[in-house]
Order: structure tokens, then sequence, then C-alpha cells
């Protein structure tokens, strides 16, 4: 019984090694997994533009909120994460928006509002896909 | 029997194989090359210079930023030189391009400031951080 047993386990082995072998090899890029049926797109975030609103215009005010226009290269939903920091903190606010190469608007709030002190604000956007 | 064997460990090797290549992702989200962007808003606190930016806009030419329109907050009273200069940075926060402008301003409240180039040109798909600063000098 042993006799065949071990031929036919050392069968399996070798196919399953060949297997991962193959899975490897065609799996090494991404874009080529399988017969390459679905391509990876590959987007840029682009912001245009960033504009903060504020209480009042004294030296001691602070950000309530602002707008950012931003684009992506490659149409779809993201959720888009805007962090608004300064010398006295962060905030963050998050949504989830449909982007285009066709810039869109996403004006945002910012609960509670951040202290706008020198030597400024720093306003980031980043967007992935929902 | 070795031939037995031979033949359940090709064809298993072949199916095997062929399942492999044969995978088929229906949807892949796509991949971030540049997820975002980042603007740095300057703000001044010397006595005589305590003006800051309230909001920038990229004008593009295709892809390459070609302009760019800045609106800060002129808080200290006079008339007087300011120059605005916005900084394009790359992904390691090194300078790439640069633009700027200098205009003389009178009293307080929203004033424009207008770049009209950037040298040396560069893709908006290069640039990861958009520093602007504003800074009162003598003249232009």
């Amino acid at each position: 019984m042993m006799r065949y047993l071990l031929p036919l386990l050392l069968a399996l082995l070798a196919a399953s090694a060949a297997y991962a072998a193959a899975l490897g090899l065609t799996s090494g890029v991404i874009d080529q997994l399988g017969r390459g049926e679905a391509p990876v797109s590959r987007y840029h975030v682009r912001v245009l533009s960033a504009s903060i609103t504020v209480n009042n215009n004294a030296f001691n005010n602070q950000i309530t909120g602002g707008s950012v226009t931003v684009a992506s290269t490659v149409p779809g939903t993201y959720a888009v994460t805007i962090t608004v920091s300064t010398s006295s903190g962060t905030r963050t606010y998050t949504t989830t928006v449909g982007l285009s190469p066709t810039p869109t608007t996403i004006t945002f709030t910012l609960s509670p509002a951040l202290p706008y002190t020198a030597p400024g604000a720093t306003v980031s956007v980043r967007a992935e896909p929902a | 029997m070795r031939r037995a064997l031979l033949t359940i460990f090709s064809v298993m090797l072949a199916s095997l194989t062929a399942y492999s290549v044969g995978i088929t992702i229906a949807t892949v989200d796509p991949v971030a090359v540049k997820p975002g962007m980042s603007y740095v808003l300057g703000k001044n606190a010397l006595p005589s210079d305590r003006n800051e930016v309230r909001s920038v806009s990229l004008t593009l030419s295709g892809t390459t930023v070609s302009g760019a329109t800045v609106v800060f907050y002129k808080r200290t009273p006079g008339t007087y030189s300011v120059r605005t200069t916005v900084s394009l940075l790359d992904a390691g926060g090194s300078t790439i391009s640069l633009g700027t402008v200098c205009g003389g301003y009178v009293g307080t409240g929203l004033r424009t400031a207008t770049i009209t180039g950037f040298s040396p040109p560069v893709s908006v798909d290069e640039v990861y951080t958009v520093r602007v600063s504003i800074a009162r000098v003598a003249s232009c």
C-alpha cells in the first residue's frame, strides 16, 4: 500500500509546487493577473484650489471651514479626507463624492473651529476609492 | 503503475496551471499614483506684517501649471508692497517650480495677487504640495 501512496503523495506535492509557481508568475504584476482581463487604473488626484473661511478678520481669528476643488484622472466614487492643521491643532473632514477629470468643489466645515495661527495653515486633501 | 502516476501528475499540473492563468478579477479599485495634495497658506506675525493667505487657485494649461490666483487678507494698514510667492513641491518636499508677483496694496481687506507664470513649467501631476507665502517688502 505504502508503495503506491508515497509516489502519489510526491505527485501531489509536485503539483502543488507547480501550481504555486504558476500563480506567482501570473500575479507578479497585478495588472497581468490571469489573462489581464481586468487592467488596473492608476489615478492622480489634482487639487486645483484651496480656500479657508474664518470667523472674523482679527489677527486671532479661527478657521471655520473652507472649500477645495478636486479632480481625479480616473472617474469614480472616492472617499475624500480633508485635513486642516495649524500650530494650534488639526481638524479632519471626510466625505464621499464622485470625482472625474472635471474639477469638483467640496465645501467643508470644521467643528470646533481651528485657530488660524502663524506661520499658517495646511490644507491636505486625500482621495481613495470608496 | 509509474505510467498511471505520471498521468495523474500531468493532469493535475495541467488543470491547476490552466486554473491559475484563467483567474479573472471582476473589479479592481484604481491604484493611487498620487492620492492627494496639500496647500500651505501663509500667515505672518510681524508687527509690520500681519497679513494672511485665505485662498489659492491654480490655473492649468492642459496639465501644466501656468498660473495662480492668491487672495490674502491685508490686515496691516497703509500702502506698501507685498511679494506673493507660490512654490510647487514634489513628493520629497523639494521645490520644483516657482511663481511670484509683487505689487503695491492700499488699506486693509481682501486683496488679490495674480501669478501668470511658473518657472520651470511642471505638470500638476508632479506637484504634491503648494506653498503660498506673502511678505511685505520695501519695494518691488
